[in-house]
């Protein structure tokens, strides 16, 4: 799939009318959609942290499609450091300033 | 106009909005990187005002992902926005249509926490007082407002009901809501067009792109709060390392399935939210 203009205006369109849908869904259709149920209530509070941590772990754990646990991952490594800095800090620019610092580092050694 | 329910919104918005302004450089930064030009992301932060789901698209189009996968998994990256909308439905639904419209618009987590407390406490303050919580004719008792001192205020807002959105003791809720978002999106917008322009000059070879689990990071760690929590996120990266090379990139999405399983099943074999 290549990155056209026109590619990236249907994707624009489409997160837009589809995330006012989820946000508008109870506020706009109240009438029609009674009361959500409390299992959802319970359970979909629980999606972003899966959300984040399906983001992340790919991104640091996989080079070119295997899986690469080694001190040779630099983004690994420089992963370590930001989620230290994360902890530690719950400061975004800091753990993005320390991360990347990390990376540079490690690519330039 | 409320103005007073207007700038209670823009104070209790305004320590929210430093936060947003990396996110939305960042944003812009990693849109360019991987081929999107600056218009085009600005246009989706104006749009869609959905910080991780972009990202997480722009990440997705750069992997080569077909649209469908990307729609889908920007959806269940929302999907908490239910949640919020149906927790706000009851709380605004004396409003006009087009009131709802702009409460739900800039609907996240901050415009929801901050809208749920205000009307939640005007609605307590309200029942306490033996009052409806919606009188169209208001009352001039300011006491659920957070300036309680401010009859004059209230006064005139209870003066504006003829746009029926009128809390007693409270002001507009629709002009409050707009009072939290409208700052949180103009810098979220504005910094996304930043980030995109230098992005674009200074980015080449910077390997920005790695900006992004480090964003990602920064989010998660003060969201893991108990077991509950912590299993999902395990087990999403787990299973989004294991799922990343079956095709249509939907790994990422099966990673969230099977993390936000996990996490309820916790949630329920400890009973209740931890």
């Amino acid at each position: 799939m290549t990155l056209d203009p026109g590619t990236i205006w249907v994707v624009v369109a489409g997160v837009s009318v589809g995330t006012f849908a989820l946000r508008a869904s109870f506020l706009l259709g109240i009438d029609r959609l009674g009361e959500l149920p409390t299992a959802a209530e319970r359970v979909l509070p629980l999606v972003p942290t899966a959300v984040l941590a399906a983001l992340i772990a790919p991104n640091l754990l996989v080079v070119d499609g295997a899986l690469a646990i080694s001190l040779g991952n630099e983004r690994l490594l420089a992963g370590a450091v930001g989620l230290t800095v994360a902890w530690y800090t719950e400061d975004i620019l800091a753990t993005v300033g320390a991360g990347m610092a990390a990376l540079w580092l490690l690519l330039w050694l | 106009m409320d103005r007073a329910a207007f700038s209670d919104g823009l104070r209790d918005a305004a320590p929210a909005v430093p936060p947003n302004v990396p996110l939305g450089m960042l944003f812009g930064a990693t849109a360019v990187g991987v081929g999107i030009d600056p218009v085009q992301a600005t246009a989706m932060s104006l749009f869609a005002f959905a910080a991780t789901a972009q990202i997480a698209a722009v990440e997705l189009l750069q992997g080569g992902t077909a649209l469908p996968v990307v729609l889908a998994t920007v959806l269940v990256i929302n999907l908490r926005y239910v949640v919020f909308s149906a927790s706000l439905a009851p709380k605004v639904d004396h409003l006009s249509r087009r009131w709802r419209s702009v409460v739900a618009f800039p609907l996240f987590d901050v415009t929801y926490a901050l809208a749920a407390a205000r009307f939640d406490a005007e609605d307590e303050t309200a029942a306490a007082d033996g009052r409806d919580e919606v009188t169209a004719d208001g009352a001039g008792d300011a006491a659920g407002s957070p300036s309680p001192g401010e009859r004059g205020s209230a006064n005139e807002a209870v003066a504006s009901t003829a746009t029926g959105g009128t809390q007693a003791g409270g002001g507009h809720r629709g002009w409050y809501c707009l009072g939290t978002g409208l700052p949180l999106v103009a810098t979220f917008v504005a910094s996304t067009l930043a980030g995109a322009l230098a992005g674009r000059t200074f980015g080449a070879g910077l390997h920005l792109d790695f900006a992004i689990p480090l964003i990602f990071l920064a989010l998660l760690v003060p969201a893991l709060d108990g077991r509950a929590s912590v299993l999902g996120a395990t087990v999403a990266a787990a299973v989004a390392v294991g799922a990343s090379g079956i095709p249509f990139n939907a790994g990422l999405l099966v990673g969230i399935l099977a993390g936000t399983a996990a996490g309820a099943f916790a949630d329920r074999a400890t009973g209740g939210p931890q």
